[in-house]
């Protein structure tokens, strides 16, 4: 059986998990700026097959970026209820939260099923390689997203969760909130910039 | 110890302007216009909002702050050196 913790010893664990996610999302920061200065430099140097302006449409990046902007606050909405002491909001918009994550995953599988129509493969052309690394690996932090939230909404079902205690639903949220902000800016270069009339 | 605050953040009005300034990005690549600038501003406010209020950089410790600041400090770092390799290679 578990000791209970003091408020104090709570506070100081609860420092110490943030510090990490914090160092860790610093880290992925990094890592982005690599492959989206990657996609920048490279997007235009294909010598063969279809390129961004042939391709790529506005229309379903859109849709994807207001559902991940809606994911972001029902999961802000899901810390705000159990900081309320209210569990069955909490669970209620972590759901929400997950479920908007698996719909821009639904949309991101019917893009890549346009490009691959269009002939755009992650080895067609060097547009290719680039566009479904940025976009894959970004993909790929969503499906851990989504699974990390339905963790803590596994813990959240068995009372895990108080008022006082809610330190895992705030780290899966930062973590959630990186990954959208990271949506915002690939949405920027890798689909805004592309439609562009006049630098 | 974290910041108290009393007064909650209207969490769904940043999620409203956050998705303002995304119809405002779309509407400027659109016009006739030189939008770089633009986009550049409102995909900065939007990265910039969603720091500050959905993960609480704005209320929580400094130090949480400073470390992602760091961070994008690195990641600045990291484009302007990749940009100057590549593109004078």
């Amino acid at each position: 059986m578990s000791t209970p913790i003091s408020a104090n010893e709570y506070e100081m664990e609860r420092d110490h998990r943030k510090l990490a996610i914090w160092v860790f999302l610093a880290s992925e920061s990094i890592f982005f700026a690599a492959f989206i200065t990657t996609f920048v430099i490279y997007r235009g140097r294909s010598v063969s097959g279809p390129g961004p302006r042939e391709v790529l449409t506005l229309f379903v990046p859109l849709v994807m970026t207001i559902v991940l902007l809606i994911s972001s606050v029902t999961m802000v909405q899901a810390l705000q209820a159990i900081k309320e002491g209210s569990r069955t909001r909490m669970w209620q918009f972590l759901l929400a939260t997950a479920f908007l994550g698996l719909a821009f995953l639904g949309l991101k599988g019917n893009e890549y099923a346009h490009l691959i129509q269009e002939g755009v493969t992650p080895s067609s052309n060097i547009f290719g390689s680039v566009y479904f690394t940025v976009t894959g690996l970004h993909a790929l932090h969503v499906i851990v997203g989504i699974v990390w939230i339905l963790a803590v909404v596994a813990k959240a079902w068995r009372g895990a969760f108080s008022a006082t205690n809610y330190l895992p639903v705030e780290l899966a949220g930062l973590y959630w909130h990186f990954v959208d902000l990271v949506w915002v800016l690939i949405f920027m270069v890798v689909y805004l910039t592309e439609q562009l009339r006049f630098m | 110890m974290e910041t108290t605050h009393k007064q909650h953040t209207n969490y769904l009005a940043v999620g409203a302007a956050l998705i303002a300034l995304t119809i405002l990005e779309v509407l400027a690549v659109n016009l006739p216009i030189p939008a770089l600038p633009f986009l550049v501003l409102f995909g900065g406010l939007k990265a910039l909002l969603i720091a500050l209020y959905f993960m609480h950089l704005k209320m929580d410790r400094r130090v949480f702050a400073g470390i992602f600041a760091i961070g994008i400090f690195g990641a600045l770092a990291l484009i302007v050196s990749l940009v100057l390799i590549m593109t004078t290679a």
